[in-house]
């Protein structure tokens, strides 16, 4: 039989009290670590969300072990920069106790450079002789500045066209290359391949589309490069915005009248937010733009599923990757571990990372060891390696990108939902917007 | 015994000489100090900063930079999104807060009678009141996809072929107002307690003097209930008019700005553009926006709400 004990409400009051102070005060800086005194705490801030939750942590599980003397400390705040990661990492920057190492999207760079919040990594790249060219080298360009590198690739993600190979073959249309430098797959042969993908009904209903016509930035500015267009006069000093000269309102025109003009895209109403998705996956679409991180939804697709290559237009071919860095911000007290954190997670860690987080990778060379080798479908995987070698179009390095791209999207949703049939109207009106944004988001001279 | 007492008794002030009134009053104050002091520290202090903020230029990552009335003078005079973020969630308040109202009632009136399975109807009605916007958001998503949503599929039922409800500059307002009545089961329960609150004398009296249903309705049911259904004005203003989480996650202000609501907007310039300051302006004005709208209301309140009490008094 248990004795009862018995306790005064002063006792309890009292016992309450000092449990509650003990609790407070292990929670201050430097009280109640497990790190010893001689190891330094590295820690690194992702927005992994599914499928990818686990699954870098687990690949830099081994990093402690590698470098005695550093203690891995991961932190994920799922959903991607805008479910909460950006709030959690803005508000420990505000207070002084930034992780050692974090991502960010690429537009907030130059902020972050412009008040000069980054360690500058050459030192380190320097001292280890580390080699720079495994990576793509606008990456590395964009991550530059004043001579120092202020970052290193969290991965390379290409877009690339992914298409149903069966509804290719049954129309006998011509298939997206696969190939970089195929003198073939023109806007041309894009146009004639839509043509015959696209299928009507008996009542004129269109039964099976051809292409996407999204949205997504990076995609419609794709098309503006493929007719030779920019967004800007130039994406490492931009001074003006060039969305109104005549390549560039060629290639909206032309991506807009996909839709509007020639019926090979699904309209809005018949296109909902995960409309491309089920109408790829029920034979109904011939083709749309995506990402390693579609690899997963057409793994048991019942059809054969296979990438290509946006075609050649009058300013070749064109492509977007996604370049993101992880940065060391200038404040870290542990830099040295940070630096062999970002060499391990490009080297030992991305085998895993690749391999069963499905990404694309960083170095040139693990991705040919293990995106492209990897045999579930989709085919052709070597097509956004290619892409990622032949990337030449960065983000315009300005402060306020971000808020560049909002006004530039809300002028291209006219085009796209069909309120504005004229792509140089929509074209003249960004430019007139976002011409004084661009004054305001300059922080450097050439 | 009082509590000033009790607690004597305990030992918790035993050898402190306090007056009785005195010591009731620290006591309250003990008691309520958490919630004092969160107030204070997480409600009444972000307020101040926030107006002091309006005034600077802060990104967070580098120190506030001190522009005066810039920030107000861009959101009133070079900015032109702030005020056409302001007319949709305008627009949207007036077809939605009426709309809530009355559908509230209604059903409330309609669960206020004895049929069987009552409490069951009253649990279905009030089951989308307490679920996630996050949740709901995503399901009604789903709802109006336009090919394969189920608001479409019925419309089909009926021959007729339904927009794209998240995709249409004309249809994407009337979607977030449709999908705002599923929730208002919140209301009704609310309506349903002033309604059952209401005497049954009155309705018998009436009937006696051969009143008909809209007489009772409208000379007995609607002015008693009047106090709850301007509660449920008041309300519903401040909660409309800060429409979030639905645009954030189903249409993130578009097609073309047309689903851009003033706290999308302003949680752009926070959380997306990083410009603290201009947030801060943007969410002073809204907030004054709302005070002037709540003010105004209170101000209409004596026409046309009944209040049991100060009639009694009156006589």
């Amino acid at each position: 039989m248990s004795k009862k004990i018995n306790m005064s409400r002063r006792d309890f009051l009292r016992l309450t009290g000092m449990s509650s102070l003990a609790a407070g005060v292990y929670t201050l800086p430097g009280i109640g670590s497990v790190v010893a005194q001689d190891e330094q705490e590295v820690t690194i801030f992702f927005w992994d969300g599914p499928p990818l939750i686990g699954i870098r942590e687990k690949a830099l599980a081994p990093f402690d072990d590698a470098y005695p003397g550093c203690t891995l400390n991961f932190t994920s705040v799922p959903g991607g920069p805008n479910s909460g990661y950006n709030d959690k990492l803005f508000t420990s920057l505000a207070a002084g106790i930034p992780p050692d190492v974090f991502i960010i999207e690429i537009g907030l760079l130059p902020q972050f450079l412009k008040d000069d919040l980054l360690l500058d990594l050459k030192p380190y790249v320097d001292a280890d002789d580390y080699d720079l060219t495994q990576f793509p080298d606008l990456a590395i360009e964009a991550y530059t500045h004043e001579g120092g590198i202020y970052g290193m690739p969290d991965n390379v993600a290409s877009i690339a066209i992914f298409y149903n190979q069966d509804l290719f073959e049954e129309a006998g249309a011509m298939l997206p290359t696969a190939q970089w430098d195929d003198e073939a797959w023109t806007v041309d042969d894009f146009f004639n391949s839509c043509e015959a993908l696209t299928k009507t009904d008996a009542n004129g209903n269109t039964t099976q589309w051809a292409c996407d016509v999204t949205g997504w930035d990076k995609v419609w500015q794709t098309w503006v490069r493929i007719f030779g267009g920019q967004l800007v006069d130039d994406p490492f000093f931009p001074t003006e915005c060039t969305l109104n000269e005549p390549g560039a309102v060629e290639g909206l025109q032309f991506y807009a009248d996909l839709r509007w003009e020639y019926g090979f895209a699904p309209r809005p109403e018949a296109m909902a937010e995960m409309g491309t998705g089920a109408l790829m996956q029920t034979g109904r679409l011939g083709m749309f733009y995506s990402g390693s991180w579609s690899f997963p939804n057409y793994r048991e697709a019942d059809f054969n599923i296979a990438l290509g290559h946006y075609p050649s237009g009058p300013g070749g071919r064109a492509n977007y990757v996604y370049y993101y860095p992880l940065v060391v911000p200038k404040t870290t007290q542990a830099p040295e571990c940070a630096w062999n954190l970002l060499k391990f997670f490009n080297g030992p860690a991305m085998e895993t990372i690749i391999r069963e987080g499905g990404l694309q990778g960083t170095s040139f060379a693990e991705q040919e060891k293990w995106f492209v080798t990897d045999p579930l479908p989709p085919a052709n995987k070597h097509v956004m390696l290619d892409a990622a070698r032949n990337f030449v179009a960065p983000d315009p390095l300005l402060t306020n990108f971000g808020e560049i791209t909002q006004i530039m999207q809300a002028q291209i949703d006219l085009l796209l939902i069909g309120e504005e049939r004229d792509a140089k109207v929509v074209c003249d009106e960004i430019v007139r917007q976002v011409n004084p944004l661009i004054q305001e988001g300059q922080w450097r001279t050439g | 015994m009082s509590l000033a007492q009790f607690v004597k008794n305990q030992g918790g002030f035993a050898n402190v000489s306090i007056s009785y009134k005195r010591g009731e009053t620290l006591l309250a104050w003990a008691m309520i100090s958490p919630w004092v002091a969160g107030f204070l520290l997480l409600t009444a202090f972000p307020m101040v900063a926030s107006l002091a903020l309006s005034f600077y230029k802060w990104n967070i990552l580098s120190p506030p930079e001190y522009v005066g009335l810039a920030n107000y003078h861009k959101l009133f005079f070079s900015d032109p999104l702030p005020m056409h973020s302001l007319k949709i969630t305008v627009i949207f308040s007036l077809a939605s807060i009426p709309l809530n109202i009355v559908f509230g009632l209604v059903i409330a009136m309609l669960l206020n009678t004895n049929i069987r399975g009552l409490a069951v109807f009253r649990t279905i009605y009030y089951l989308p009141a307490i679920l996630s916007g996050v949740a709901v958001a995503i399901l009604w998503q789903w709802i109006f996809s336009s090919d394969f949503g189920l608001l479409n599929t019925a419309l089909r039922i009926f021959g007729i072929e339904g927009p794209a409800w998240l995709g249409s500059k004309i249809w994407v307002l009337p979607a977030f107002v449709i999908m705002r009545l599923w929730s208002v089961g919140g209301g009704m329960i609310i309506y349903l307690a002033g309604l059952q609150a209401i005497p049954t004398d009155l309705y018998e009296a009436a009937e006696i003097d051969g009143a008909n249903w809209w007489q009772r309705i409208f000379s007995i049911t609607l002015p008693m209930l009047s106090p709850t259904i301007f509660f449920q004005l008041i309300t519903g203003v401040i909660f409309t008019m800060q429409i979030f989480t639905e645009t954030f996650i189903m249409t993130d202000g578009g097609p073309a700005n047309a689903s851009l609501f003033y706290l999308l907007y302003l949680y752009r310039q926070a959380f997306q553009n990083f410009k603290m300051g201009y947030a801060s302006a943007l969410a002073w004005v809204f907030f004054l926006a709302i005070l002037l709208l709540t003010i105004i209301l209170f101000a209409t309140a004596k026409f046309w709400v009944y209040y049991e009490a100060e009639s009694e008094e009156d006589n």
